[in-house]
């Protein structure tokens, strides 16, 4: 009956301080192998390989001693979407999709509806994909505080300055965005519990009535609109008030350290992603 | 007073925010309260005792399936087939910065949007707004087109406040709600609510740190520490007793923290003076005799 707790439902982005060799792992490392990650998961179609990264990906969890449970309360709010992808693929793609090396099968045909086994296919992988992506992003921030990402980030970014890429300054849109989401799930939960307390028809346990909810949506963006351009302004004037100037060598209060287990680290899951992306084709199913 | 009956009855209330996550807090572990109808009761106490997470059981906001009972108008805040939108509309909660709620283009929009959805014909929804607009200060024919946004600050709480009063609620609870607005304006404030206590006969709860007001809003007090409730009596009473409020990082107001060190240095007065008047009777007695 907690309707309005909405922190509850957002892991991603919370880092959970608790140590573990990931959590002092040098963010670059971190982003590094998220990148890699991401491109091994691309590469890979077949059944084998994602089974084989999704247990890559958890391992990652394991290791990094964030609650298993806790990642997987992030997931739950995500499964109404899943659930409508897997169906729609399911149910409309029909033979349009041929996994490679494979011949095109229909396992159930009944009027419009046609099932094969590459649809099949298609919705178990999306979904084995959908739970690889969402472990590592809330991973990543779960580990990294938001100051280490940025600082990584920057600092991986630094080499693309000289064709003109704000490394600095994207780093900062990047801090600030991830930093106002707490807030404006906050902010949200107030104005949620102030309109609820004056009739509106929120928390009373009307979850499926979607048209209804909808209608009540300016009744929340309205307030929660005027709420962020006014912390934005009040933010714009803190910086200039410090006479803030993006990107003018400014010193950190966090500094990276490379060091031998991100080398290690890099290293192993470089192999790993070459081993994925070298031998897509060769996985059995 | 006491033989009203009880609008609202906790007891022993337990609740836990983020339960389950890493991010547990425990916030509240045994309050107890009862408020009688037509009463004004303040709830007092540091920042994060648990004030608000009490008074937003009062409406159903957060329902605890933790330990303890809720008993708000007669009805269990636990029974899952409660229409809790009833309780809301009888309950009405005023949160800090209610200002913050406000969404339509002109303010008399703004005020009709809680009768609106109660579904009530154009007629009643006017009149209702008519009455709330005015229980606070903002006259109806002359704000009612105004702009929502073009308020003043002041203006744009009373306008928030006029949103839940539009309700007709018959409990009428403020969190914090006259904070953060000039003198002038809280002091008008003040006014309006305990004429809505006193005229309109709503029963006020009032959570504030400011000791002055609630000297002056209400009758009995609830103090509220650590997650429980932890004294209760009537204002002067309570008031009385600064050793003990001290403990819990709470104060008196100041005329009764004067009050208190003069009889302490030995002059006779009564130290239960909570408001200038009262002190300055008190004074002139003994000036006199």
């Amino acid at each position: 009956m907690e309707d309005f707790e909405f922190l509850r439902n957002v892991t991603v982005g919370q880092y959970l301080p608790v140590d573990s060799i990931v959590h002092r792992m040098d963010p670059r490392t971190k982003l590094t192998i998220m990148l890699l990650m991401v491109i091994a998961i691309t590469f890979n179609t077949s059944y084998t390989a994602n089974v084989i990264l999704l247990v890559v990906s958890f391992a990652f969890v394991i290791i990094s001693n964030v609650p298993v449970s806790y990642i997987l309360s992030g997931i739950k709010p995500a499964i109404p979407l899943i659930v409508v992808l897997a169906l729609m693929q399911l149910l409309f793609y029909g033979d349009q999709y041929v996994p490679t090396g494979m011949v095109s099968v229909t396992l159930f045909k009944w009027g419009w509806i046609h099932i094969t086994n590459g649809s099949v296919q298609l919705v178990v992988v999306s979904t084995l994909r959908f739970l690889q992506l969402m472990f590592l992003a809330s991973l990543l921030t779960n580990t990294s505080t938001t100051a280490e990402l940025t600082h990584g980030m920057e600092d991986m970014l630094r080499p693309f300055s000289k064709i003109g890429v704000p490394g600095h300054e994207l780093s900062l849109v990047f801090t600030i965005a991830l930093r106002f989401v707490p807030i404006l799930a906050e902010q949200l939960e107030i104005v949620m519990k102030s309109q609820a307390s004056r009739g509106a028809d929120l928390g009373s346990r009307s979850k499926l009535q979607f048209v209804k909810t909808a209608r009540l949506v300016t009744v929340l963006v309205v307030p929660l609109f005027i709420d962020a351009l006014r912390r934005a302004e009040d933010l714009i004037l803190a910086m200039e008030a410090r006479c803030y100037v993006g990107g003018k060598k400014r010193s950190h209060m966090v500094q990276l350290h490379f060091n031998r287990t991100d080398l290690i680290a890099i290293g192993s899951v470089l192999i790993f992603t070459v081993i994925m992306v070298v031998f897509q084709n060769s996985f059995p199913l | 007073m006491s033989d009203q009956p009880p609008v609202i009855q906790v007891n022993d209330l337990h609740h836990t925010f983020l339960r389950g996550t890493p991010f547990e807090v425990q916030a509240l572990k045994g309050a107890t309260l009862e408020i009688k109808k037509g009463d004004a009761v303040g709830i007092i106490g540091r920042t994060g005792a648990g004030k608000s997470t009490i008074v937003q059981h009062f409406n159903g906001l957060i329902r605890s399936r933790e330990r303890g009972k809720v008993i708000v108008l007669g009805h269990d805040m636990a029974d899952p087939n409660l229409d809790v939108r009833a309780i809301r509309q009888r309950v009405g909660l005023v949160f800090q910065y209610p200002e913050a709620q406000l969404f339509e283009r002109l303010v008399g929009d703004d005020v009709a949007f809680g009768p609106f959805k109660m579904g009530l014909s154009i007629d009643k929804v006017r009149e209702r707004v008519r009455w709330a607009m005015n229980m606070v200060g903002l006259p109806f024919e002359t704000f009612k087109d105004r702009f929502t946004f073009s308020l003043s600050g002041g203006e744009m709480r009373k306008a928030a406040i006029a949103g839940v009063l539009a309700l007709r609620p018959e409990v009428l609870v403020l969190d914090e709600s006259t904070s953060g607005v000039d003198p002038r304006g809280r002091k008008e404030l003040l006014a309006y609510i305990r004429r809505l206590h006193e005229e309109e006969g709503l029963t006020i709860i009032f959570i504030s740190t400011n000791m002055e007001d609630l000297a002056a809003l209400v009758n009995h007090i609830y103090v509220v520490a650590d997650g429980r409730t932890v004294m209760y009596g009537e204002t002067g009473e309570v008031f009385s007793k600064p050793d003990e409020l001290h403990r819990y990082d709470l104060g008196t107001p100041q005329i009764t923290e004067v009050m208190y060190q003069l009889k302490r240095r030995g002059l006779p007065v009564n130290d239960r003076c909570i408001s200038v008047e009262q002190a300055e009777e008190e004074v002139w007695k003994i000036l006199n005799s």
